[in-house]
């Protein structure tokens, strides 16, 4: 059997290892993806050709495919081991606060500000890059570097700092939860009890890694607002008109501003330093794997803008003009208009409200652990660390009891707690910066110039978008 | 000594045991180890000051939203 292309036909002896009879048989994609003979291999795949005729007939392609290949396996599973503190924490940055923002943004704004969260990812990626770095070459937590770097005053207001607003965030992630189960007819008794259950349970199993991976496959539900988005077909010609294109809609206001504020403060918050720092040095990592984690935290990025983006695509495209209050009425809304994508909306953010609150409770617990020297790793049992898990408990339950309560302003928490959040979290970021500029304790890997003009220039962004804000507040006429 | 004493006596050293270990936190972090370069001063100044004025202005947004 030979197959043609363009007139031409090529013979090649193929090299031995890629006999199918060698477990080659199922990596088609990957066959495509490094063969250097694309245009000779396509149409044959297409003309019916199996890759068991391909290596009969030894066509159409160069010998080192296999090196390639073999070389990317190598590279995938270096990287699924060092995976997991930056894609986890990216992701759970889209959490019940979050997608309740974005759904939000979207009913307000349309796509028009999908320009803005673009930005936000590559913001996001330089901050958490920095912890990377921090956590490997310091081998210290970010709680416990802010204690013995700058002092106890620091130390304690950081500290107090992250414990606050983590908790209050921890409610909004079960405001989340319970308003997403709600829309299925469950109790928010019975959310509570069963999500707690569920979030001790992980914890208390005893590996990082255990914990880990399991947590990257809540991260992969994360991923459910993109069948969400293409269940209700959007126009994807305006999509693409009205979003990517940098403008405000209706001009500046104290309401765009606010809903600014609330999208920076639900892509970059405080609690993701110190968690990814924690858990750079939990995992082990050190300087070799400083690349690793980058391209993790990059991956994560990625990820946390698509669900950013196909979160506004939903609400966007079926709910512009509405009144949406939060992620729940918008998921309530959609189940009149299209059932799949509603329960999609709804599942999202209970996944959104779980992965949030196992990276928040544990970025607190974490932290504390550090500077009161207690024994604070996910690989220690709970006979070895029983004050990090009971904090870690209590931290969780607490949070809890407060959503039960009836009559809370929880949409209202759940706005402000971002905007409370994106004001604390300068000071976290110049820490950081004086952190990461300090040769004693960097060596070769402390900040470049270019690092620091773009880490400077964020912070100035933050700073000058959190003060604008408040002129908004207090003089609401000012700005319209 | 009853059981509901013994309780409480162990509550109160576990308390006492907290307050000795932030004086331990303090007395191991007393003196800063990074060395306070003038940028970083001002830098801390600056956040210190920021922070005050923003969170002061919040804290009123957030009573007057509520009441």
């Amino acid at each position: 059997m030979a197959y043609h292309w363009g007139g031409r036909q090529r013979w090649m002896s193929l090299p031995h290892d890629l006999s199918p009879d060698k477990g080659f048989g199922g990596c088609l994609f990957f066959f495509v993806l490094f063969s250097d003979d694309k245009a000779l291999i396509l149409p044959c795949l297409i003309q019916g050709a199996t890759l068991m005729d391909l290596s009969r007939e030894g066509i159409g392609f160069r010998a080192n495919f296999f090196y390639r290949y073999r070389r990317f396996i190598k590279t995938l599973k270096i990287y699924l081991v060092i995976a997991g503190p930056g894609i986890i924490v990216m992701i759970a940055d889209n959490d019940a606060g979050g997608i309740t923002t974005y759904t939000a943004t979207g009913a307000r704004f349309g796509f028009s500000l999908i320009w803005f969260l673009i930005l936000l990812g590559p913001i996001a990626y330089v901050i958490q890059e920095m912890t990377v770095r921090l956590g490997a070459v310091t081998k210290q937590g970010h709680a416990e570097a802010i204690f013995a770097s700058f002092g106890t005053f620091w130390g304690w207001f950081s500290l107090g700092d992250l414990l606050l607003v983590n908790w209050l965030t921890l409610i909004t992630e079960f405001i989340g939860m319970t308003a997403a189960l709600s829309i299925f007819g469950i109790n928010p008794i019975i959310t509570v009890t069963l999500v707690l259950i569920l979030l001790i349970g992980i914890i208390l199993q005893g590996r990082f890694w255990t914990w880990e991976k399991i947590v990257l496959i809540f991260c992969l539900l994360n991923l459910i607002y993109i069948p969400a988005a293409f269940l209700i077909h959007p126009d994807w010609n305006t999509i693409l008109n009205s979003g990517l294109i940098p403008h405000f809609q209706g001009g500046f206001s104290g309401d765009l501003f606010f809903f600014l504020m609330a999208n920076i403060g639900t892509t970059i918050a405080p609690w993701m330093v110190f968690f990814q720092q924690s858990a750079v040095v939990d995992k082990g990592m050190k300087e070799k794997d400083i690349p690793w984690g980058k391209f993790d935290t990059a991956i994560g990025a990625a990820f946390t803008v698509i669900v950013a983006i196909f979160c506004i695509v939903v609400t966007g495209t079926v709910l512009y003009g509405s009144n949406i209050a939060s992620a729940a009425d918008a998921a309530k809304a959609l189940l009149h208009i299209n059932q799949y994508a509603g329960v999609f909306l709804a599942i999202g953010l209970f996944d959104a409200g779980l992965l949030g609150a196992i990276c928040i409770s544990l970025a607190s617990s974490w932290a504390f652990g550090e500077v009161w020297g207690w024994a604070h790793s996910l690989n220690n049992k709970i006979k070895e660390a029983p004050w990090f898990y009971i904090l870690y408990i209590l931290i969780l339950v607490s949070a809890a009891l407060i959503v039960l309560i009836p009559g809370a302003p929880l949409v209202l928490i759940t706005l402000f707690v971002q905007v409370v959040a994106v004001t604390l979290l300068p000071a976290v970021l110049v820490f950081l910066m004086i952190l990461l500029n300090n040769e004693d304790l960097m060596g070769k890997y402390k900040n470049n110039l270019a690092q620091n003009i773009i880490s400077t220039s964020i912070i100035l962004f933050l700073i000058t978008l959190s003060t604008l804000y408040c002129i908004t507040v207090l003089f609401p006429n000012l700005i319209t | 000594m009853n059981p509901t004493t013994k309780l409480s006596e162990r509550f109160k050293t576990r308390i006492a045991h907290q307050f000795e270990a932030i004086r331990d936190i303090n007395a191991k972090y007393k003196t800063p180890r990074i060395k306070m370069t003038p940028w970083a001063k001002a830098s801390l100044l600056g956040i210190r000051i920021y922070l005050i004025i923003l969170l002061s202005i919040l804290l009123y947004r957030f009573i007057t939203l509520i009441t």
